[in-house]
């Protein structure tokens, strides 16, 4: 998918003015926020767990050379093997060829977020082949043909009446005509249509949450079961994911799995994970007779030693888009690429450049709140800052603002000069609001009078006010 | 592609050569298995995975012997008026089980019409109310998500109390990983339709645990 | 002992009233304050917007200013932030200004934990009932904590009825350069705040950030609604009855 992030700006002001969106984002948030609360308040290890995993994806980076070739080692020896993909059109070409030399004509595909950073159904599709995504808020956006707007629930932005209208319009081929009124009589409607295609499929396409480096293993944490299907009935299954979700142990995957749902969506553990180990044994009743593993690096290996290493805990839980005032105002798609909120104000720079998307790290009040919910103690805001240094160091934002703010450093490295400009500029906002108490309008400042009152100042500034005040303690004393 | 292979390594190594040494070689840190954090709880492990399984829309129950089997499943079946038809994973137990006539078994893989399936548990974890099981000979993956229900049996004694509890056995039978582990809790939802909970989006709309007392004789 | 208060620029511009009532609470705990005459700005809108050069030579500037003293006193949870969490941060490759920063990071302040923690038994003349709202900054809840030591010294005092805010930890948009940058964003996430601040039918509203109270004041007004609001060293300091932010004085 090709970035919007540039006309961020625009994109915010229209999801501003979608109401249906806005129904939508106000009762996700409280979703996922109280159950997240409850999910926290049940477990008083969860700090010691955030400083467990911390150090467990710190060790694992530190040596991630090491743990990537023994991942690929077992996986090879499992019977399956693994792919390496430098940038997104190398694992869309991957995984291209990959399906082609299965002979596959249908594909099914579990959700994968790395799957969406390289534009893979974009491809396949190109490729002449039928993808189908299974997990249902894929699904459902792939019928829209929208990104998705939330990392783990992609169709958070649609309203139930959207989505019934959505599959009137797309299910018709199917034979499947009456009007859809209930939640339950969609979720059945999704799980008939898609029941034929899992059958259907030559391969399935599934992400991972993890991959082992002591088994080879890749985790996917699922609740419809829709990727156990794509990855058990297909002949072929290739498993699309990035460099950095490897994790040495067992032991360590089940730390961190237990920080991941819970962040998510609140499960203690969700319905399904799974950990897949090749392809299908000689004596296996069932499962794919071959297995891929396909790696994407596209700039991770590049923030490994720098300032951006930290981005490279992330498990894609989503708390910090949940926890967002921005997220939570304006959705995901305003960002206009594959990973919104927080954690796709630092990715999506970093991926797409930072001039493309120079509106992201500068599009947060830097309040902090999902550093403080980030189970891998990822320090958001000041990545976002670190965005900010470089953004200013390239002049990349906008002369104006620049001017704007060059000016203002000179008076406050000036102390003379700011008293000098403070007292009149307060004397000026004084007398401006000086019968109502605030100031409604004022020129060069639309963008804070739209919707506010300046507050007026009273009279004159501290400095000056505590001098005088001085000064006269000091002359009744004299007196 | 085996270009890309060398090209992601080397940048990776520039980046690590410049990180600090490396203090304990891998091959020591993959051996030892340190386990994590582990919540503590203090109930006993059964009652615990009961209540955990309850609170995820399972259901569960639990028989004395194998031989009680067939009836507690009939019961069930009629509990919810499910067609008595089952098909079944091929395990040693279950196939040992004597079915009362009412109910139709087969032992093989789930299709896509089959409505009701019978599976056997490698393992029960306590701290959060799930299934494990290892795909193999005895045990098609297909059983634990094709079907609209599925009833697993689980041996009490192979109730655990953490996942890493499932690591531990799995090295202890010392052969390779199964192709799939599972780690069922509860049955199929979604909550992709404004944040409503939906229990069977593609995987099994019932899951019912049995829970078998005695451990069948060797 | 020398004290000093670092009034912050906003204060100074648009709320002398609120550095007033801190230094009147502070005195009445027994300190001398100063106010150091050369001290403008803690430096966060070039820190905020990348530009660390400009960010370290304000602080320098500020580091030297406040050298002499043993605590300095913030009235802002976010000039706070800045000063004891992020100067130290701004040094890390200049080990004399590290120092130099740490050290005065340590003696730094946020204005309601000196209160609370330091300077101990204080009461405050507040005469008549009142019902009040409180918004914590972001800053005081992740970076100087200081969200207990608030409620502590507001339940201190029996005329004083505290209506908690519902959402009370998500951001009421000022964000500094933010709010101009991004002011349909900033505007919503206003009105949020301040739905919650009217459900509470509180009489005024105060918190220890001015950045915050400008936006809230603004957009209360704008509404025209009649909750008043104060810097909480004014409520603590029983200065309620004169014009809160935004009203007539
Ligand atoms: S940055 Fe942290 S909170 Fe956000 S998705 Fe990644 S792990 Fe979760």
């Amino acid at each position: 998918m090709k970035s919007k992030s540039r006309n961020f700006k625009k994109n915010a002001v229209a999801a501003l003015a979608n109401s249906t969106l806005q129904k939508a984002l106000q009762n996700a948030k409280d979703g996922f926020i109280n159950k997240r609360k409850i999910a926290l308040d049940a477990l008083p290890e969860f700090e010691q767990l955030r400083s467990n995993a911390y150090k467990i994806k710190e060790h694992t980076l530190k040596n991630i050379e090491a743990y990537l070739k023994q991942f690929e080692q077992q996986v090879k020896n499992s019977g399956g093997e693994v792919h390496w993909a430098s940038n997104t059109k190398e694992a869309q070409n991957i995984i291209v060829k990959l399906c082609q030399d299965a002979g596959a004509r249908s594909i099914t595909k579990g959700k994968s977020m790395v799957g969406e950073e390289v534009a893979l159904n974009e491809a396949l599709e190109k490729a002449g082949f039928e993808t189908i995504e299974t997990d249902l808020g894929e699904y459902i956006i792939q019928l829209a043909e929208e990104p998705p707007s939330h990392i783990i629930a992609p169709a958070v932005h649609k309203s139930q009446q959207q989505i019934a209208d959505l599959f009137k319009e797309h299910h018709k081929k199917y034979n499947f005509k009456s009007k859809l009124e209930t939640i339950p009589e969609i979720v059945d409607e999704a799980r008939k249509v898609l029941r034929d295609k899992f059958i259907q499929a030559d391969v399935g396409i599934t992400g991972a949450n993890f991959l082992i480096a002591e088994t080879g293993s890749t985790v996917i944490v699922t609740n419809e079961g829709n990727g156990d299907l794509t990855a058990s009935l297909p002949k072929t299954h290739i498993v699309i994911s990035s460099i950095e979700k490897v994790v040495p142990t067992l032991e360590d995957t089940s730390v961190l799995l237990r920080l991941l749902a819970r962040s998510a969506t609140g499960q203690e553990i969700t319905s399904y994970t799974t950990f897949f180990n090749g392809p299908k044994r000689n004596t296996d009743l069932d499962g794919p007779e071959s297995f891929h593993v396909v790696l994407l690096d596209n700039k991770r290996s590049e923030m490994l030693n720098g300032e951006f290493h930290d981005m490279l805990r992330c498990i894609h839980c989503g708390a910090c888009l949940n926890h967002c005032p921005v997220y939570n105002t304006i959705g995901g798609h305003a960002y206009g690429w594959v990973y919104p909120g927080p954690m796709g104000s630092v990715l999506t720079p970093l991926m797409q450049g930072l001039k493309e998307s120079q509106h992201l790290p500068f599009a947060s009040t830097l309040c902090g709140r999902c550093e403080e919910v980030c189970p891998m103690s990822i320090p958001l805001p000041q990545l976002l800052r670190q965005h900010r240094i470089q953004a200013h160091k390239e002049k990349i934002n906008s002369t104006r603002s620049r001017l704007a703010l060059k000016l203002w450093a000179l008076f406050a490295l000036h102390p003379l000069l700011y008293r000098l400009a403070t007292n009149i500029f307060v004397k000026l906002l004084s007398w401006l609001g000086k019968t109502t108490g605030s100031i409604s309008q004022l020129p060069f400042s639309h963008a804070w009078t739209r919707s506010r009152d300046l507050p007026s100042p009273q009279g004159q500034s501290f400095i000056s006010a505590w001098k005088k005040q001085q000064k006269n303690k000091r002359m009744s004393k004299h007196d | 592609m085996t270009n890309s292979r060398r090209e992601i390594f080397s940048r990776l190594q520039q980046a690590s050569s410049k990180t600090e040494q490396k203090t304990v070689t891998i091959k020591e840190y993959l051996s030892a298995h340190k386990r994590g954090v582990l919540p503590v709880y203090s109930e006993n492990i059964v009652k615990r995975f009961i209540s955990k399984v309850e609170s995820v829309a399972a259901t569960i129950e639990s028989i004395k012997n194998i031989t009680d089997l067939s009836t507690a499943i009939y019961k069930y079946m009629s509990c919810y008026n499910i067609e008595p038809k089952l098909v079944a994973a091929p395990s040693e137990l279950l196939k040992q089980v004597k079915w009362q006539k009412e109910i139709t078994v087969e032992y093989r893989a789930a299709d896509a019409k089959d409505i009701t399936t019978l599976t056997m548990a490698y393992a029960g974890i306590a701290e959060t109310g799930s299934l494990v099981l290892c795909s193999g000979k005895e045990s098609p993956t297909t059983l634990n998500f094709m079907p609209d229900n599925n009833i697993c049996v689980i041996q009490k004694n192979k109730i655990y109390p953490y996942m890493e509890d499932t690591w531990d056995l799995l090295r202890k039978a010392g052969e390779t990983m199964p192709r799939s582990i599972n780690f069922i809790t509860g049955p199929s939802r979604t909550a992709d339709i404004e944040q409503t909970i939906q229990l069977g989006a593609h995987g099994p709309r019932r899951l019912h645990i049995i829970i078998l007392e005695s451990s069948p004789p060797r | 002992m020398r004290i000093a208060l670092f009034a912050t620029c906003l204060i100074d511009t648009f709320r002398p009233s609120a550095g007033f009532a801190v230094i009147k609470l502070l005195e009445q705990a027994g300190y001398q304050v100063d106010v150091p005459e050369l001290q403008t700005c803690c430096g966060q809108p070039a820190y905020n917007n990348g530009d660390l050069k400009s960010a370290r030579k304000i602080a320098q500037q500020t580091i030297e200013t406040f050298k002499q003293y043993e605590y300095v006193i913030i009235p802002s949870g976010s000039c706070a932030g800045m000063l004891i969490h992020h100067y130290p941060n701004l040094f890390e490759d200049n080990p004399e200004w590290k120092n130099k920063a740490t050290d005065l990071s340590r003696r730094c302040y946020e204005f309601t934990i000196f209160l609370h923690d330091v300077c101990k038994k204080i009461s405050f003349p507040i005469k008549n009932k009142i019902s009040i709202t409180c918004h914590d900054s972001c800053s005081s809840l992740r970076e100087t904590g200081s969200k207990q030591q608030t409620r502590n010294l507001i339940n201190s005092n029996k005329n004083l009825n505290l209506i908690e805010l519902n959402d009370s930890d998500t951001c009421c948009g000022f964000g500094g350069t933010f709010c101009v940058k991004y002011p349909e964003i900033s505007e919503q996430m206003v009105n949020d705040k301040v739905a919650n601040i009217m459900a509470t039918g509180a009489e005024i509203l105060v918190s220890a950030d001015l950045g915050c109270l400008l936006n809230i004041a603004g957009r209360l007004k704008r509404l025209k609604s009649p909750i008043k609001v104060f810097h909480i060293a004014e409520l603590l300091a029983g200065e309620t009855d004169k014009a809160g932010m935004g009203n007539e004085i």
